[in-house]
C-alpha cells in the first residue's frame, strides 16, 4: 500500500501532492490495478492532514480515471500509468546519473543542481499528449 | 457536577470531618463530666450550695470559653481555607476553562459548588454548635449568662449564620480578588471585623433595651451587684448582672429617694451611723436605673443574628451569581 | 445551507482602554478546519474565548452553531474547547478526568474516551499534574472530543509542544475529524501546521481580521505581480494591493482579487500561504514586507 508524505514548503497544494504521489507510484509500477489506497482515516492519522484534502485528492484521482471508490470497502486503483515510458526509465536514469556526475564535477552542489533542474523544466515547453 | 465537587473537596472534607468527630467525641466526654459535676454540686447539694455552684462555674468556665472561641474561629477558617480558594484556585490554575466548557452551565456549576461545600461548612459548624450547646447545658443553666458575647456567638443558631456568612464571604472575596492567598487573608480580616462589629455595635441594637428602676432592697434579688463605690460620676454600682439578661448599663449612678445622687457625704454619714452599707442605702431610699435586654429576648436575638448573617450571605451569593456566569473579564 | 459554525458581526472586546478585538465580522461555514493565525497579542485567544463563551463581547454579535456561546448545557455540549496550555486538574488522575467528562456531559462517549486513552498509552491512575505537555494536550483533546461536539475549538494547542508531540497531537486531531465529522477552529502561529491541516483561514493582527476565507479560494485570489516600474499602477476594480515593493526599475505587488471572477492579471504569479499571511501581518503592523520577490522565474 502506498505511503503518503507531505512536503510543507514545496509550494504545491497538499491535495496535489497526494495526487502526484499516487501518479508517481502508478508510473513507477509501485501501485497496480486492484491495489487499495489507504482510507482517509489512515492517511490523516499518519500524516496529520485535513481529511478533506485526502478526499479531494481521491476525487481528483477518480476524475482522472485512475481510482474508483467501492462503497464500504475503500478506494481501489483502476488504471495504471506504467505505460511504455516505464521501459525508458532505466536508460533515462542512467543518463541523468551521468549528467549529475558532470554537474558535480563542474562544482555545483545539490541545491544548485535542483535549482537548475527546476528552472530548466519550467522553461521547457510541455507538449501535452 | 456533584461528583466533581465531591472529588475535588474529598480530601479536605474527610480531614475536616475527622476534626469535627474528634471535637464531638471530646464534647461528649465533657458533657458527661459537666453532668456528673452538676449532679454532685447542684442536684445533690445539701450545704453551701452557692459555693458549689461557683466551683462548677470555675471548673468548666475557661474550658468552655476556649471551645466557644474555637467555634467562633471555625467559620473564619472555613471561609479562608475552603471558600476563598473554592473558585479562585480554579481561576488561578486555569481549570475553570476546562470545567466551564463541559455541558454544565456556569450558574449550575456555581450553584452546586456553593450548595455542597457551603452546606457542609454550615453542617459541620452547626453540628458542633448544637453539641456544645447541649454539652454546656447544665453549666449555662448555673452561670445563666447566655448573652455573654463569647457565649452568645458560640451557641444555638448564631454559628450557623456565621458559617454561612464566612463561606459566602470567602467565595466572593476570592472571585473579586482572584488571588487565593490574598483572598484568604482578606476573608479572615473582614470576617473577624464583622464578628466584632456584630457583637459590639449591631447586637445591642437588635431591640430597644428595657430600663428599670430598682430599689436597693431588691438589688440583689433581681440581680447581683458586683461592686459599689464612689467614682468620678458619684456613687454608683458597677458590674450589675441580672440572671440570663444582658445588662447594657456599665456604671450606674445611685439616686436617693428625693431623686438626687447619692454623694460621698451620704456614704460617710452612713459609716458614722454604723450598720451595713446595705442597710444604710435602703434607709436612704436608694434606687438606680438599670438598662438591659431581658433574658426572654435570647431567642429573638439568636434569630436576628442568624437572619442578618443569612441575608448578607444571600446578597454575597447574589454577587457571585452575578459575577461568574457573565464571564470574567 | 447548514448553520455557520461561527458567525460574528462587528464583534468587539475591550479591556478598559485596550481593545483586544475590534469589529470582527466573520462567517465560517460548517465542516471546515479553520486556522486562526496572527502574532501574539493579535486577539486570537480573545476571539476563541468569546466563541467558547468564556468571556462576553463588549459590543457586536457572536453566534456559535447559531446560538449564543455557553447559552445553556445543550449549546455547551455542542462545542468542545481546549484552552491555551491545556488546563487539567493537577490533583486528579487521568481516570478522574474521564469520570469528570462522563458526569458533566450527557453526550459523553465513554468507550471512545477509554479507547483513546488506552491507545495513547496514558496510565489512567496517573495524576494529570505529572503528565508531560503532550500528554496533557492529548488528555484535553480526548475530553473535548469524547463529548461528541459539533465544533472543536483549540487555542494554540501545539504551541508548547515539542515537534514529536505536536505531530502526534495533530494526527490524533485529524483522526477525530475524519471519524466524528466535526468542525474545528484552531489558533496557531505555525503556518506550516495550518497549511497542513486547515482548509479555512482567518488572519488576525492588531486586533482586526485582516483576511478570512477558504484557503484554496484565498490562494487563487492572491497574486504576485512583478513588472517594470509604472506599469502596474492601474489595476482593475476590485483588485486590492496588499503590499507594494519598488526598486528603481521594478515594482512587485501582492494583490488580492476580491471580484471572485478570477481576473487574468498580467504577469501574475502565485503566492504561497506563508507569504500571503506574512504580507497581511506586515501590512497590519504598517511595515513593508521585506523581500517578497522570491523569484520564480
Amino acid at each position: 500500500m502506498i505511503d503518503f508524505h507531505l512536503e510543507p514548503r514545496s509550494g504545491v497544494a497538499p491535495y496535489m501532492q497526494l495526487v502526484q504521489q499516487v501518479q508517481q507510484a502508478l508510473r513507477l509500477g509501485m501501485l497496480d490495478v486492484g491495489d487499495q489506497l489507504p482510507t482517509v482515516k489512515q492517511v490523516v492519522a499518519k500524516i496529520a492532514i485535513n481529511p478533506n484534502t485526502v478526499l479531494k485528492a481521491y476525487r481528483e484521482l477518480e476524475r482522472q480515471g485512475l481510482v474508483a471508490p467501492q462503497p464500504g470497502r475503500g478506494t481501489f486503483v483502476t488504471a495504471t500509468l506504467a505505460d511504455a515510458s516505464l521501459d525508458a526509465h532505466a536508460e533515462l536514469g542512467t543518463a541523468l546519473h551521468q549528467w549529475i556526475t558532470t554537474a558535480r564535477a563542474a562544482g555545483l552542489d545539490d541545491a544548485a543542481i535542483k535549482a537548475l533542474f527546476d528552472t530548466t523544466i519550467r522553461k521547457a515547453p510541455q507538449v501535452t499528449p | 457536577m456533584i461528583w466533581l465537587t465531591w472529588r475535588q473537596m474529598r480530601a479536605q472534607t474527610l480531614w475536616t470531618a475527622g476534626l469535627v468527630v474528634a471535637a464531638a467525641v471530646y464534647l461528649l466526654f465533657l458533657a458527661g463530666d459537666i453532668r456528673e459535676a452538676y449532679r454532685i454540686n447542684i442536684t445533690d447539694c445539701t450545704s453551701a450550695c452557692e459555693d458549689a455552684a461557683h466551683t462548677l462555674a470555675e471548673q468548666f468556665g475557661s474550658g468552655l470559653l476556649l471551645i466557644g472561641l474555637l467555634l467562633l474561629a471555625a467559620p473564619a477558617l472555613i471561609g479562608a481555607f475552603w471558600a476563598a480558594p473554592l473558585i479562585t484556585r480554579e481561576l488561578e490554575t486555569g481549570t475553570h476553562r476546562l470545567v466551564w466548557n463541559q455541558s454544565v452551565t456556569r450558574a449550575r456549576w456555581l450553584a452546586v459548588k456553593l450548595a455542597l461545600v457551603g452546606g457542609v461548612s454550615v453542617l459541620f459548624t452547626g453540628a458542633l454548635s448544637l453539641l456544645l450547646t447541649w454539652a454546656a447545658g447544665p453549666f449555662d443553666k448555673v452561670v445563666d449568662s447566655r448573652f455573654e458575647p463569647l457565649t452568645f456567638a458560640a451557641r444555638d443558631l448564631a454559628p450557623f449564620g456565621y458559617a454561612l456568612l464566612a463561606f459566602t464571604l470567602g467565595v466572593v472575596i476570592g472571585v473579586l480578588t482572584r488571588k487565593t492567598l490574598v483572598a484568604m487573608a482578606v476573608t479572615l480580616v473582614v470576617f473577624v471585623m464583622f464578628q466584632l462589629v456584630m457583637a459590639n455595635v449591631l447586637r445591642p441594637q437588635f431591640a430597644e433595651p428595657v430600663t428599670e428602676t430598682i430599689a436597693w432592697d431588691d438589688a440583689n434579688t433581681v440581680g447581683q451587684i458586683d461592686s459599689f463605690g464612689i467614682g468620678p460620676q458619684g456613687a454608683g454600682v458597677q458590674g450589675y448582672t441580672i440572671p440570663g439578661a444582658w445588662v447594657v448599663s456599665e456604671y450606674i449612678v445611685v439616686h436617693k429617694a428625693d431623686g438626687t445622687d447619692v454623694t460621698a457625704e451620704d456614704i460617710e454619714a452612713c459609716d458614722t451611723v454604723g450598720g451595713t452599707p446595705d442597710d444604710c442605702m435602703v434607709d436612704l431610699g436608694a434606687t438606680f436605673d438599670v438598662t438591659y435586654q431581658p433574658a426572654d429576648r435570647y431567642w429573638d436575638f439568636q434569630w436576628i443574628e442568624f437572619g442578618i448573617a443569612a441575608v448578607l450571605s444571600a446578597l454575597l451569593a447574589g454577587v457571585a451569581f452575578w459575577r461568574i456566569p457573565r464571564g470574567l473579564n | 445551507m447548514s448553520t455557520p459554525v461561527l458567525s460574528t458581526t462587528a464583534l468587539t472586546k475591550r479591556y478598559g482602554k485596550h481593545t483586544a478585538l475590534a469589529e470582527a465580522t466573520l462567517d465560517i461555514p460548517a465542516g471546515r478546519i479553520v486556522g486562526l493565525v496572527g502574532p501574539n497579542g493579535a486577539g486570537k485567544s480573545t476571539l476563541l474565548a468569546l466563541a467558547s463563551g468564556l468571556i462576553r463581547p463588549t459590543s457586536g454579535r457572536i453566534e456559535v452553531l447559531g446560538r449564543t456561546p455557553a447559552a445553556d448545557s445543550a449549546q455547551l455540549a455542542d462545542v468542545g474547547f481546549v484552552a491555551q496550555d491545556t488546563p487539567v486538574y493537577a490533583g486528579l488522575s487521568v481516570a478522574d478526568h474521564l469520570s469528570l467528562g462522563e458526569h458533566l456531559n450527557p453526550t459523553w462517549d465513554d468507550a471512545f474516551a477509554r479507547d483513546r486513552i488506552a491507545r495513547l498509552g496514558l496510565d489512567p491512575a496517573k495524576k494529570a499534574g505529572r503528565l508531560s505537555g503532550g500528554q496533557k494536550a492529548q488528555l484535553a483533546l480526548t475530553i473535548a472530543a469524547a463529548k461528541r461536539p459539533r465544533l472543536l475549538i483549540f487555542d494554540e494547542p501545539v504551541a508548547a509542544l515539542d515537534p514529536l508531540a505536536r505531530r502526534a497531537f495533530l494526527q490524533n486531531l485529524m483522526e477525530f475529524v475524519a471519524e466524528l465529522e466535526v468542525s474545528v477552529i484552531l489558533s496557531s502561529h505555525l503556518i506550516g501546521d495550518v497549511e497542513r491541516v486547515c482548509d479555512h483561514l482567518i488572519v488576525l493582527a492588531e486586533s482586526r481580521v485582516q483576511v478570512a476565507g477558504d484557503i484554496e479560494d484565498l490562494l487563487a485570489a492572491h497574486h504576485r505581480l512583478v513588472g517594470p516600474r509604472g506599469t502596474l499602477d492601474a489595476l482593475p476594480d476590485g483588485v486590492k494591493v496588499i503590499a507594494a515593493d519598488h526598486t528603481d526599475r521594478q515594482t512587485t505587488l501582492i494583490v488580492h482579487d476580491t471580484t471572485g471572477d478570477h481576473l487574468e492579471l498580467p504577469g501574475a504569479d502565485s503566492v504561497g500561504l506563508e507569504d500571503m499571511v506574512l504580507t497581511y501581518l506586515h501590512r497590519a503592523e504598517g511595515l513593508t514586507a521585506p523581500t517578497l520577490q522570491e523569484t520564480r522565474a
